[in-house]
């Protein structure tokens, strides 16, 4: 009892006196060493994950090969399938069960999804309540009424049909919401695989009424009666969950948000639909005798060195096909090699256009980018999706590896952007207008840009630098953002990608926010916290705290080190660090593991002089400052009422101290200066007078850190001359007062400092700019700027469309005459 | 006399209305944000409450076709902007504690490279010893969308955050 009892008090009284410190901690005064390593927060290196961040000399990771044959009955609009899988045991530990992944049991209406989603809640993805208050009735909107109808009359999640060893004999399995342990008949040793099979079949979800990553969309006002529908298929069969060295099953319930953790392995899959649909797969098509004509097989063999993109399906063939349908069938086979995933796109509806990018090297010269999209992607995506493919693919491979897979695809339809091993759905369209032309506003055109960047960014991060999605949104989204904004940049600078760090600071300085170092499904404001802060803090360091040249060198590294593996973030700070250089133990605490914002500020400059210690000078110069000083006011006024002093009315009566002050210098004064130069060691004598000589100005700089996030200081140091100096002084100046710090700058003496600015290119994020500049300056607020600036949203115009209108002609205009 | 309950329950009667307006659903992606930002700021120089609303503007371009009927390209059209601009401002209030009301003056919007930004103002009353604040532009479309409020010029930063569903709150001032 007492054994039982004693922890449970003691983790109780902790609990109470100090949630969640550290286990080292500062117990007087109020210092905090911001500089502190990350040792005792990181988990310790091992024989998997070593120090430097790198896969461990006894890494491993599991394998799973699938083979699938998957049926899409277009009429019910439902999947059927037969699943064989080998699982390999690279561990070494000895598994009695394995857990698969049943995700599409999160559209149930008994799953932790909709048990859990909370009525006027938060962060649910889906269509919106609102729970009665004080001032008015609770609400439900229509879009949630169109999702409960829809959960209503079609049955959702897996049917699975029958779970058996490669024998045909059954195997013992009990689902818990979206996860199946399937119990193994023997256990399953180190080094060892076992085959087994699972059948199923499910009703695919409509993505418009269910808010999922993927799903059906139709399309009733195409020609065909019924409309066409366009078919993205994702999570849609049971996949292995995986099995990790730090967590071991990372069974973690899907509830929509914490995206996925997946196992590698190499797929088989033959798709049967429709004879008159397109398919886009991850992997490469097998049989493209038996799906596509001669004629296409040709222009996708013209399209390999081709400089403009290719149509395999050309907008009219897909116009003549979606106009009716057909009962024959047609089977698509793809194989794929070394993928966490797969998923797939099917329709009538699809042209297909196609460019090879020839990046060259040894593991794959050629990749071909492609592009599926219906008539209403039009000249949007025929211009911009596949270029943007191998843009990415030029960008991205520069900062990890070259693109490792045969294809890089861009399919359009109903979800927003979503990413899987060489596929990506992305979401933007053109509008019809009345006179059945279709334009788009060039907002739509950054959009459909950016999220083809950002998706086809994601088959390298996470799709090959395997980071876990259920944990750790950042460590993909993050890193993504960062390498999105730069691959957009590299496109066209003046569209603005966003993730500067002047976009961030309202955030930073919030109240309401988690750090960045949190779990997927329990992060506050995903966004910001998952998406920018991270990009933003990955823009900070390479182009302000490391370098481009240290930045890019240490960012490879760590992808070409986790290619195909699956990196913890330890692994990201501890590779940042190894490969660079440079402590950033002090930036992972800062930006990653607090919620401290950046504000730095200037609170007062002061100048030196020095003493030459020689009389005759430092006396005449004290003169000069007392000298220099105001008259009092009294006398000033006593002058001006013509009052006559003591001093003027008895000049006979004089001394000494009439015709010296106090700063007159006597041989005493003279004395002491000799024996002070002649007390100087020659090193010292040599210095003190070659200062004397230069005659620097000394200034004492007094800073203190506002926000708590230690950060470089970098100064704009303006002179009175109008020349300027940039002076970038490391994050380090805080570490051992964090508060508040004082920096000595010496200039040349016709160097006079008129005014110093505290981070002059906004590039450190700091919140607040008003305490950045000595003098303080005005800064006006938007509002105040706002006021004083004519407007006009030019950019945002959709020219396109607006170049058809037709010009007002007087008659018309007032249709009087 | 307004009183703020009134305002926020008349702006909930058309929740459902406008909700029905659905055309196209985006899907909630990889890559959007769902998050508005606003700035209340005591600018002591103008002398003024200064609010400052920040919006994607390609959330609001999404947005504005769900649901104003017969929108047209926000970023042309200025019907369209200041349709949005009137829907976000009917689904913001601001009072004092009691749930009085400010009397709010719209200064204008305009779009800064990726962001829409919508200005309000009011003169800064003597006797404010708190805020009652709701932001719920774009819960009843996008139940992840959060809207966080930066009060700012009056004593230390104080920060609320809104996500779909929530009442007004309230701060107070030094």
């Amino acid at each position: 009892m007492k054994k039982i009892m004693r922890p449970i008090l003691a983790i109780a009284l902790l609990g109470l006196a100090i949630p969640l410190q550290a286990a080292i901690q500062q117990t007087k005064g109020d210092f905090e060493d911001k500089f502190r390593q990350l040792d005792e927060v990181l988990p310790t290196p091992n024989v998997y994950r070593n120090a430097a961040g790198e896969p461990g000399h006894e890494y491993w990771q599991q394998q799973v090969d699938y083979q699938i044959d998957v049926r899409l009955n277009e009429a019910l609009r439902r999947l059927d399938a037969e699943q064989s899988m080998v699982y390999t045991n690279n561990s070494p530990d000895t598994l009695k069960y394995l857990w698969v992944q049943l995700d599409q049991n999160k559209f149930r209406q008994d799953s932790m999804s909709a048990l859990t989603t909370t009525f006027g809640g938060i962060g649910n993805r889906g269509p919106g309540t609102q729970s009665a208050s004080d001032s008015g009735p609770a609400k439900i909107s229509i879009a949630a009424l169109r999702r409960q109808q829809f959960v209503d009359d079609n049955e959702l999640g897996y049917q699975i049909k029958a779970v058996e060893d490669s024998r045909g004999n059954a195997l013992d399995y009990v689902i818990v919401g979206t996860l199946m342990r399937v119990d193994l008949p023997t256990p399953l040793k180190p080094g060892k695989s076992f085959e087994f099979d699972i059948d199923f079949g499910f009703n695919i979800v409509e993505e418009d009424a269910v808010s999922a990553r993927a799903g059906y969309e139709n399309f009733p006002n195409d020609a065909r009666e019924g409309g066409n529908d366009i078919f993205l298929l994702a999570q849609w069969f049971p996949r292995l969950a995986a099995y990790t060295d730090y967590e071991a099953w990372t069974n973690k319930e899907f509830i929509g948000r914490g995206e996925f953790t997946l196992e590698f392995g190499n797929y088989d899959v033959s798709i049967t639909v429709p004879a008159d649909h397109i398919v886009s797969s991850t992997g490469v098509l097998d049989n493209p005798r038996d799906v596509l004509t001669k004629e296409q097989r040709n222009r996708l063999k013209e399209a390999e060195n081709a400089d403009r993109i290719v149509f395999i399906v050309t907008e009219e063939e897909a116009l003549e096909n979606e106009k009716e349908g057909t009962d024959e069938l047609k089977t698509w086979r793809f194989k794929a090699e070394n993928v966490r995933d797969f998923a797939w796109a099917s329709s009538r509806k699809f042209m297909w256009d196609a460019r090879g990018y020839q990046q060259g090297g040894e593991e794959q010269p050629l990749v071909m980018a492609m592009s599926f999209y219906p008539k209403e992607g039009g000249d949007l995506w025929k211009k911009y999706s596949t270029e943007s493919v191998i843009h990415t693919m030029e960008v991205y491979s520069r900062f990890s590896f070259d693109y490792p897979y045969p294809v890089a695809q861009s399919v359009n339809g109903p979800v927003g952007g979503m990413e899987y091993p060489m596929i990506t759905f992305n979401g933007p369209r053109t509008e019809l207008r009345d006179d059945g032309s279709r334009t788009y506003s060039q907002a739509e055109k950054r959009f459909l840009i950016g999220v083809v960047i950002h998706e086809i960014g994601h088959i390298y991060f996470p799709m090959i630098v395997n980071s876990d999605e259920r944990q750790w949104t950042w460590m993909d989204e993050g890193l993504n953002s960062f390498l999105d904004g730069v691959a957009g940049r590299e496109w066209d600078p003046t569209i603005p990608w966003g993730v500067e760090p002047r976009d961030i600071v309202d955030y930073m300085k919030s109240e309401t926010q988690v750090p960045i170092m949190t779990q997927s499904d329990s992060v506050l404001r995903l966004g910001p916290n998952a998406y920018t802060k991270p990009a933003a803090a990955l823009n900070i360091l390479r182009e302000t705290i490391l370098g481009r040249e240290l930045f890019d060198f240490a960012f490879r590294e760590y992808s070409q080190r986790w290619k195909y593996k699956r990196p913890t973030p330890a692994d990201f700070f501890r590779t940042m660090e190894e490969a660079s250089g440079v402590d950033l133990d002090w930036f992972w605490r800062g930006w990653f593991y607090s919620t401290d914002h950046v504000d730095i500020s200037l609170d007062r400059v002061y100048k030196l002089r020095l003493d030459t210690e020689d009389p005759d000078i430092d006396f005449a110069r004290e003169r000069q400052v007392e000298a220099d000083k105001p008259v009092s006011l009294t006398d000033e006024r006593n002058r001006a009422e013509g009052m006559q002093l003591w001093v003027e009315r008895f000049p006979d009566i004089t001394d000494y101290y009439d015709d010296n002050d106090r700063f007159t210098v006597t041989n005493k004064e003279r004395n002491a200066y000799q024996d002070y130069m002649a007390s100087l060691k020659p090193h010292e004598r040599v210095a003190f007078e070659r200062a004397l000589v230069e005659d620097k100005n000394y200034y004492v700089l007094e800073f203190s850190n506002i926000g708590g996030l230690v950060m470089p200081i970098i100064l704009e140091l303006t002179y009175a001359d109008g020349s300027t100096d940039i002076m970038r002084i490391p994050a380090e100046i805080w570490r051992r007062t964090p508060k508040a710090v004082s920096k000595l700058i010496i200039t040349d003496k016709d160097k006079e400092l008129a005014s110093v600015t505290v981070d002059p290119f906004w590039e450190t994020a700091d919140t607040d700019v008003h305490n950045n500049h000595y003098p303080r300056q005005i800064i006006p607020s938007r509002i105040e700027a706002y006021k004083s600036k004519p407007r006009s949203g030019k950019v945002y115009r959709d020219i396109m469309h607006d170049s058809t209108t037709e010009l007002k002609t007087d008659e018309s205009d007032d249709g009087t005459e | 006399m307004t009183v703020l309950s009134n305002t926020i329950h008349k702006n909930r009667l058309v929740l459902l209305a406008l909700a029905g307006f659905l055309i196209v659903s985006m899907s909630v992606s990889a890559h959007q944000q769902k998050a508005a930002i606003s700035t209340i700021l005591f600018n002591e120089r103008t002398g003024n409450i200064e609010l400052m609303h920040r919006f994607i503007l390609h959330d609001a371009e999404h947005a504005a076709k769900r649901l104003l009927p017969g929108a047209g390209d926000i970023h042309t059209d200025v019907d369209t902007q200041q349709a949005f601009v009137d829907y976000v401002l009917s689904r913001f209030a601001i009072g004092d504690l009691d749930k009085q009301a400010l009397p709010l003056t719209t200064v204008g919007f305009e779009i800064d490279g990726r962001h829409l930004w919508v200005y309000q103002e009011t003169p800064i009353s003597g006797s404010l010893s708190g805020l009652t604040l709701i932001h719920a532009a774009m819960h009843e479309i996008w139940p992840k969308q959060t809207n966080t409020v930066n009060i700012e010029g009056r004593g230390p930063l104080q920060t609320l955050t809104f996500n779909a569903g929530d009442s007004a709150k309230s701060v107070k001032l030094d």
